[in-house]
């Protein structure tokens, strides 16, 4: 058996990741919601981030 | 007024109509009505509140001022010269369910809208909350999440929880990708990871801020941070609409 085949896979359920990333919108809305809890344009950035990192960061995808 | 109902409401009818439904054109006609209308409404600031218009009601709402973006009228207007532009039955049905969707979620407030305009000034309104615009957007924050307006968005969230699945990579690239041609036309310009953002930032959008609101209400802010979930509430608001 190699190394490869040993080595537990500690990237992040699809769903796990997205609850995270949910959590930290909520998070920047609850402190800034002036910033953060407008709309379409103030979200995007986060979510097109987000979108961005998940293939890096997570099993598969969602 | 609604909050994030209208962020949500397309995705339902998307989830239920199938490929009948172009989501994008859905969302353009749900916040269409308030596009150009809602910053005056609220004036400049956000806790302290600026205002612009001397009667923002009768503005967002009323005739003569923009109320008429809040019309079936307008929403079927629109929607013919969509598809004179772009000959799309699909594009140009998903405009009008998105407006329709709008103007039905804004008759729940106690302004409500000028269903017969314009042959009539006439509004419906059922009142389940206090229309709190004319407050500015925090105070408008704190009567929506507190009344039945946050009760209606949490419906939505909560019914679109069952078609979770409509938000993976599988579903964009296997069924709407193929069923819209506003995607195919999108992918010109840009990559997977733009058009995945452009679908999904509305539905999480509209998720964040109902927790988020609801936290900010309830535990952060401190003017009113009850919940009142009768009928017509917040009733310190001043009363706004026909009567």
């Amino acid at each position: 058996m190699n190394d490869a085949e040993e080595a537990p896979d500690r990237r992040l359920h699809p769903v796990v990741y997205w609850l995270i990333v949910l959590a930290i919108a909520v998070a920047l809305g609850v402190s800034a919601p002036a910033f953060f809890l407008l709309g379409f344009w103030e979200m995007a950035p986060l979510v097109l981030f987000a979108t961005w990192l998940a293939p890096k960061l997570t099993r598969g995808h969602l | 007024m609604s909050w994030a109902a209208h962020d949500l409401e397309p995705y339902l009818f998307r989830a239920k109509l199938g490929a009948r439904i172009s989501l994008v054109w859905c969302l353009i006609g749900s916040y269409s009505p308030d596009l150009l209308t809602k910053w005056a409404v609220y004036g400049f600031g956000f806790s302290h509140h600026d205002a612009i218009l001397s009667d923002p009601v009768q503005f967002h709402r009323g005739w003569p001022g923009a109320g008429f973006t809040h019309t079936p009228f307008w929403g079927f207007a629109v929607t013919g010269v969509i598809l004179l532009l772009t000959k799309n039955r699909t594009w140009a049905f998903s405009y009008l369910l998105g407006a329709i969707a709008h103007v039905l979620s804004d008759s729940l407030d106690s302004v409500g809208v000028m269903m017969l305009f314009p042959f009539s000034t006439w509004h419906m309104h059922f009142g389940l909350w206090e229309y709190v615009g004319e407050a500015g957007r925090a105070k408008d924050a704190v009567a929506y999440y507190t009344s039945l307006g946050g009760v209606w968005d949490a419906f939505w969230a909560l019914w679109l929880l069952r078609y979770w699945r409509m938000f993976t990579v599988t579903y964009f690239r296997d069924e709407l990708y193929p069923s819209d041609p506003f995607w195919s036309w999108m992918h010109r310009f840009t990559g997977e990871t733009v058009m995945l953002t452009v679908y999904r930032t509305s539905a999480f959008f509209g998720y964040a801020s109902i927790i988020g609101w609801y936290i900010w209400v309830l535990a952060i802010n401190d003017f009113h941070p009850h919940l009142d979930w009768s009928f017509g509430a917040p009733h310190w608001a001043p009363r706004q609409g026909p009567r």
